[in-house]
């Protein structure tokens, strides 16, 4: 049953259980049903023992109150609400636990026939993992596939932004962890407002929930749910994103790490996945094979680890090929300095000492490249290289 | 019987003539001073009876008046001892009043007769000479403050008895030979830019900075060199000029910041006031109106260590003197005007810890590193044209420490360009390339096709603001200076884009 009337019931619902949808199942098994809860005599609903006495009188109160004005106010805002019973909502969500109350959601919910995958990292980021980042989403934007991440700084912010500007039929979808209609952190604005209108923004938490630092880990399992598979950026060795991973394993997802160096505090946590049995992420192109040949996620079948031996003896397409890019510029003083640059900051005393350039002439080459996207400035006078689209 | 003593009263950096005006009559013995006194002008009265008394003359009990005028001019500071004291004692004429005519006496007097430094000596000798006095009595302490200003005599005097006794013998007054002040002299500096090693970025960005008076970020991580590279800013300006030198002395004396040592200043001050400094302190103020670090820095460098620390409010404090070069001052008997012409230099980590892009090194999260930057207020990073990065120096250039190019031959250097922006806007009030304003840059900064296409493609790429924009022409337009070009080519331009902001 989804009539309206119920789906606003579900809304307020979701207001009161929106951390512990396990309360509002139990709720609804004692007493059988949506209808006969809503329709509870006050001491009914104060006798019960699974609830706090505080917590059955805020149920009591909802279940009086105007459930149909709470659910305009919230349309009114534009915001969607998908209870579990709704025929929209997604069927992966129902393997995660506990599963949501609902979702509400800004623009749309990810198509349940696309693949997905969840992009994901820490909030501190080196220029290795956000390049990384955006060299891997730009390869599912290709092919075809949402990217779902956490709208946080770093990693997450990184991946909404390759997907947005590579432009064409790539969709991504970011879950928060305070009400839809937030904007945390403040910093990632029109990251916001371009995945509202290319994308969405998904929450269980009812809009105003404040972006608390408990609701994080707690939404991390939705991210894992609406995808087929997880990749870890950047992950430092007590990182949340060991969180998105872990419900992802508890799922059955398919989990990929990109690798870093043994010394990077950054890569610590990737490069534990890894040796613990994760697939390293070495290609964005072989990693979207990877991705396409998985089963559906609402199949319930476990994902088993195949090795295609053959794939590795295939000439896969590079990785990061600066080559290439080098020999898109054409004058040679420009792609001596290109190719001096790396993908982490250096400052132009040390370019300058490498190239043999005098600094001006060498600044002055620099912003040429950065006014055709081969290079990046990082800090005042700090470059790192670029491949442009 | 009435007698008239000039003196000085300093307002500002200038220096008013007033008239010590005294009369002696029969009566009760008091002693009266009238003339819109400060307390510390009141007070005169007794240090004055006393020092007479103890430098062995004895004045007979009579009705003391004492006038300073004209009377609607607070008199302030302890200057007036003196001239009180010589104006009564030749209104009980023992001092003849002819000797007086055509000088001006200034100097504090202790109570045993000894005449005591004072501020604004130069101020006051530069207004005695302007208004026509032929000598000026200052103390023997202040005697080098005065003798640097010409076509006036300078007498210093070290106390009432020596003063007395030269004049009741009949004596020339001894007049101190003019002092020449040497403003080219290449010892005149400490440090010198051949001690900075490596570098080479920060060289070229600080030179760019100086010809232009350009302001300027250094930001890197702690002990990169940041505050060495500035100290060294003043060693390559231009040397003072003369005049330069007496405007600037002119604060420092006012200020009560000259000495026997430093009687006027031959160097561009540098001026690092700490990151607690409130405004008055920086932009000048107190009871006296007494002028701050950016008058102090005038024809200088204002160098703020650690920008982000500043507090809010006294940062954006400096907007109006970075805007009009000089400070307004208003208290209630009057409003001061005092030159702030600085060069802003501004020095800043990366990141709290210091260390950031340097992520094996750097603990900041993303977060606190964003908030560091925003403490620095946005208008004053508006008026910032160059920011540069300073990195640690390799071990290599440490070994090889001081091969650097000194500040004599980048100096030099500056000095053309200067002059080619003198020249350049001669008709115009400004003085060079960071002056330009919007209608001066379409004027000055002309760019032709290729260029017009760099800079719309930068306006796009990189996000500037109309401001940013015309910071980038501006710094252009003074590489190009530095290369001799009459016109900005690209390269000048896409250097100039190099040093634009990074927040």
């Amino acid at each position: 049953m989804t009539d309206i009337y119920n789906e606003a019931r579900w809304i307020a619902l979701s207001k009161l259980f929106a951390c512990e949808a396990k309360k509002a199942d139990e709720l609804l098994e004692y007493f059988g049903g949506m209808e006969e809860l809503f329709t509870a005599s006050e001491d009914e609903i104060m006798s019960l023992d699974i609830l706090k006495p505080g917590t059955a009188k805020e149920l009591y109160e909802t279940i009086k109150s105007d459930v149909m004005a709470q659910a305009q106010r919230i349309s009114c805002k534009g915001i969607d609400f998908y209870s579990r019973e709704h025929p929209l909502f997604p069927k992966g969500l129902f393997r995660i636990d506990p599963v949501p109350v609902g979702l509400f959601v800004k623009g749309n919910l990810p198509g349940e026939d696309k693949r997905a995958v969840a992009v994901v990292g820490s909030r501190t980021s080196s220029n290795y993992g956000r390049s990384s980042c955006s060299l891997f989403c730009n390869a599912f934007v290709e092919a075809g596939i949402d990217v779902i991440s956490g709208m946080a700084l770093g990693i997450d912010a990184a991946a909404h932004e390759s997907v947005l500007q590579a432009g064409g039929p790539g969709k991504t979808y970011a879950v928060l962890g305070c009400g839809v209609d937030l904007v945390y952190p403040r910093t990632n604005r029109l990251i916001y407002d371009k995945l509202v209108e290319r994308g969405g923004v998904i929450s269980e938490f009812y809009p105003g929930t404040e972006p608390k630092s408990y609701n994080f880990p707690i939404r991390n399992r939705i991210i894992a749910g609406l995808s087929d598979a997880v990749l870890a950026i950047e992950a430092g060795s007590r990182s949340g994103t060991l969180i998105t991973v872990g419900c992802a394993l508890d799922q059955g997802k398919e989990v990929f790490a990109l690798p870093g160096r043994i010394t990077d505090k950054l890569s610590e946590g990737c490069n534990k996945l890894i040796s613990l049995g994760a697939n390293p992420a070495l290609d964005p192109y072989d990693t979207v094979e990877r991705i396409k040949k998985l089963p559906p996620r609402d199949s319930g079948e476990r994902t088993v680890k195949k090795y295609d031996k053959s794939a590795l003896n295939a000439s896969a397409k590079d990785v990061y090929d600066n080559r290439e890019a080098a020999r898109r510029i054409g004058a040679d003083e420009a792609r001596k300095v290109y190719l001096s640059l790396s993908v982490e900051p250096k400052c132009i005393d040390e370019i300058a000492d490498e190239s043999g350039f005098e600094v001006g002439k060498l600044l002055e080459i620099l912003v040429s490249l950065e006014l055709e996207g081969f290079a990046k400035q990082a800090g005042p006078c700090m470059y790192v290289q670029c491949i442009p689209r | 019987m009435v007698s008239v003593v000039f003196s000085a009263a300093v307002g500002g950096i200038e220096a008013q003539i007033i008239n010590v005006e005294a009369d002696v009559s029969d009566g009760l013995p008091v002693f009266n001073m009238v003339g819109y006194l400060s307390s510390e002008v009141k007070e005169a009265k007794d240090r004055v009876r006393t020092s007479i008394k103890n430098s062995g003359i004895s004045l007979k009990p009579k009705h003391i008046t004492v006038n300073l005028s004209p009377a609607n001019l607070r008199k302030t500071g302890t200057g007036f001892d003196l001239p009180v004291a010589v104006s009564i004692l030749a209104a009980y004429e023992l001092i003849p009043q002819d000797i007086l005519d055509g000088s001006v006496v200034v100097g504090e007097l202790s109570l045993e007769g000894r005449i005591k430094r004072i501020s604004g000596i130069l101020p006051i000798v530069l207004a005695a000479r302007d208004k026509g006095f032929k000598r000026v009595i200052v103390p023997r302490e202040n005697v080098l403050e005065g003798a640097v200003v010409s076509d006036i005599e300078i007498v210093g005097i070290s106390s009432l008895g020596e003063l007395m006794s030269l004049i009741m013998n009949g004596e020339e007054l001894p007049v101190t030979d003019p002092v020449k002040v040497v403003l080219d002299d290449e010892k005149i500096y400490a440090e010198d830019f051949s001690e900075v090693s490596g570098q080479l970025l920060a060289r070229r960005a600080v030179e760019i900075a100086v010809s232009g008076m350009h302001n300027i970020i250094l930001s890197g991580p702690p002990g990169a060199g940041k505050t060495m590279l500035a100290k060294r800013i003043p060693t390559i300006m231009p040397m003072l000029s003369f005049d330069e030198s007496v405007e600037l002395s002119r604060i420092y004396s006012i200020a009560g910041l000259l000495d026997e040592d430093r009687y006027i200043l031959t160097r561009r001050p540098f001026c690092a006031p700490h990151h607690t400094a409130t405004i008055p302190s920086l932009i000048g103020g107190g009871a006296k109106a007494t002028p701050g670090a950016v008058s102090l820095s005038h024809n200088g460098v204002l160098f703020l260590d650690e920008l982000p620390e500043f507090g809010r409010e006294t940062i954006e404090s400096l907007r109006q003197p970075l805007e009009d070069r000089k400070v307004n001052i208003s208290r209630m008997n009057a409003s001061y005007t005092y030159p702030a012409g600085f060069m802003l230099v501004a020095s800043m980590n990366p990141c709290p810890c210091g260390f950031y892009p340097d992520r094996t090194k750097c603990t900041c999260s993303p977060m606190s590193i964003e908030r560091y930057k925003h403490r620095i207020s946005r208008p004053i990073l508006d008026r910032i044209d160059i920011f540069v990065n300073v990195e640690k120096t390799d071990f290599k250039d440490i070994c090889d420490g001081g091969s650097g190019e000194g500040s004599c031959s980048i100096r030099k250097r500056i000095e053309t360009v200067r002059q080619l922006q003198l020249k350049r806007y001669a008709t115009e009030k400004i003085r060079f390339n960071s002056q330009l304003t919007g209608g001066m840059v379409d004027k000055y900064c002309v760019l032709n096709e290729k260029c017009r296409k760099i800079m719309e493609k930068a306006y796009d790429a990189l996000q500037l603001s109309a401001r940013g924009y015309h910071r980038i022409l501006k710094v252009a337009r003074t590489i190009a200076d530095m290369g001799g070009f009459e016109s900005i080519m690209e390269e000048h331009l896409r250097e100039a884009i190099g040093y634009r902001g990074f927040m």
